[in-house]
């Protein structure tokens, strides 16, 4: 209907432009258009598409260039296809102009094209504008490693419509910008340094002074730990089995998984070399009285009942 | 000796060693190689033909058509600025100065000497040092930490053949005290000299003018005031007319939120 409306609209401003205005004239008067006689408004219409469409480009890649240098380069994309875009409006409606249409009557069809588009568009149209949201708060930029509710991995680009990202096992996500306005964002890449949280559980008889200037050495000794800010160690809980260390490290973001395997590892040898237990979950059995043991005893006849369970199994 | 060049035959080896570091450049029929080894002991000062390479260091290798120009060996500033801490930290008052010495572990660059210019083979920190940041959770800069000091007084004990020492002089020009706690020796703009019997680096100014601003550094050209006759031995890896402005004192400070945890 829409489409319709519009064909109609042109054919209308094309028959008040045509000057006769004679009814029943109609479409096909648009054909008036393109006769000799309008030579001059042809030619000066192409050349507000030629010379219009390169004033367009040069001024969409000036702009955006120097919008990106100053703001970054999604901004720059953005402000270049919104200065094309509507370069190319202004050249049509230009160049309609020049043929004789009733831009009025058109802008009218137009508008309410616009509706009906935007009706249509719901979707896309609130994209663009988160799209443009994004672009002005700028949580994140591309090559930023980020969490989208599940999906973690690095920022490939920033669109009108969506952004998109490459998981590390290298599958490609396309995230719509309506859902990163509604969602919470993990940007990890935001601050320049991270620290690296390590929960350490150690056994109850250990000296907890010497757990924790063993750690402090470990930190200390690995290149990848930074000096400062200071590594921490905080005694965090008395567990079931186990009394648990907190041991924070910072790194820089890009050694932040290498640091983390290497303490941890690390962190292991050293435990062993000084005989620091690092205690499994076990469970200790009474007997009713606080220190006595269960006493077991095992006859003859209960080993060889065992004996013949264990044959049968 | 230690940084003068040298011819290496075809087959040859040669070894050095710059305190706790220890190199060597092989010749064969059509490449270099070097190998680096780090040890413990820091005093050593080697600079001799050897049978090969040891077994446990695994060499680079550089492929060439039959040219081969004598070789070098030049002490060289860190990559990065190095954040040092005073023996024992102190304030400078208000409109007052203070001259500091600071110790740094140099890097070592391998270099051929072709016709026209040198030809940088590979560069080896004597010491491996640990990172530090130097600012604050949101921006600062990557450095290296060292457990050298810096001193009110130069050291003029025995010098290591590793360290080289970078006078600073630090003035104080706003209304309040200066603590210096630690230092962040910008050494990218730091050329490296030859002294009677140590390694200097170029002298720092360092000025700070407002609490708020960062401090002005300037790189003194020439050798520093400390030993006149020193002489260039390298150039610094970055060059600047005039002087830069960056964050080179700062307090020890507990970063906020630095020890928080979630969860």
């Amino acid at each position: 209907m829409t489409a319709m409306y519009i064909l109609f609209s042109v054919a209308a401003a094309a028959e008040g432009a045509s000057g006769n205005g004679a009814a029943g004239a109609g479409w096909w008067n648009i054909r008036g258009l393109l006769t000799w006689e309008r030579t001059g408004s042809v030619v000066s219409a192409i050349l507000v598409v030629v010379l219009g469409s390169i004033f367009v480009k040069v001024v969409s890649r000036a702009v955006g260039k120097s919008i990106g240098k100053k703001w970054g380069d999604e901004r720059g994309g953005i402000a270049r296809k919104v200065i094309s875009y509507g370069g190319w409006v202004l050249i049509v409606l230009t160049t309609l102009n020049q043929l004789g249409v009733e831009i009025t009557a058109l802008l009218a069809a137009a508008g309410i094209a616009g509706v009906a588009i935007g009706f249509a568009a719901q979707t896309s149209l609130s994209n663009i504008i988160s799209g443009i949201f994004l672009s002005v708060e700028r949580p994140f930029k591309a090559g930023d490693m980020m969490q989208v509710d599940d999906t973690l991995g690095v920022v490939l680009s920033i669109d009108l419509l969506s952004v998109k990202m490459r998981m590390f096992d290298n599958r490609f996500v396309r995230i719509p910008n309506e859902n990163l306005i509604k969602t919470k964002v993990i940007n990890f890449s935001r601050y320049p340094i991270r620290r690296v949280d390590l929960m350490i559980g150690v056994a109850y008889k250990e000296d907890i002074d010497r757990v924790r200037e063993v750690l402090f050495e470990v930190a200390h000794a690995h290149p990848l730990a930074l000096e400062e800010p200071k590594p921490l160690c905080f005694c965090w809980n008395y567990n079931t089995s186990s009394i648990d260390l907190l041991f924070v490290v910072w790194a820089v973001q890009s050694d932040w998984l290498t640091l983390k395997d290497e303490l941890l590892r690390s962190i292991k040898r050293r435990f062993d070399e000084e005989n620091i237990e690092i205690p499994f979950p076990h469970l200790s059995l009474y007997a009713g009285e606080a220190t006595g043991a269960i006493p077991v005893s095992l006859s003859a006849e209960t080993i060889s009942q065992m004996r013949g369970l264990s044959r049968t199994e | 000796m230690m940084w003068d060049e040298a011819e290496i035959p075809e087959g040859q080896c040669r070894h050095w060693r710059v305190g706790p570091l220890g190199i060597w450049i092989a010749r064969t029929e059509s490449e270099w190689q070097v190998g680096e080894k780090q040890f413990e002991d820091e005093d050593r000062v080697v600079a001799r033909e050897c049978a090969g390479m040891p077994e446990d260091v695994k060499p680079m290798r550089w492929a060439t058509e039959s040219v081969f120009p004598p070789v070098r060996l030049r002490p060289i500033a860190p990559d990065r600025s190095v954040v040092v801490r005073p023996d024992h930290a102190f304030r400078i008052l208000p409109h007052g100065s203070a001259r500091i010495y600071i110790s740094i572990p140099v890097w070592v660059r391998v270099e051929l000497l072709a016709r026209d210019d040198s030809i940088t083979l590979v560069e080896v920190p004597t010491v491996r040092l640990s990172n530090t940041w130097f600012g604050s959770l949101f921006e600062g800069e990557l450095c290296y930490w060292t457990e050298t000091t810096a001193r009110r007084k130069f050291d003029a004990r025995k010098p290591q053949p590793h360290i080289a020492t970078a006078p600073m002089a630090v003035r104080n020009d706003t209304r309040e005290e200066l603590p210096l706690e630690q230092v962040c020796l910008t050494s990218s703009f730091l050329g490296m000299y030859r002294g009677k019997d140590r390694l200097w680096t170029s002298e720092v100014k360092v000025v700070r003018s407002s609490s708020i601003q960062p401090e002005r550094v300037d790189i003194q050209e020439g050798p520093p005031s400390d030993a006149q006759d020193a002489a260039l031995l390298s150039e610094p890896r970055e060059k600047r007319k005039g002087g830069v402005l960056a964050r080179t004192v700062s307090l020890i400070q507990s970063i906020p939120g630095a020890g928080y945890v979630t969860g």
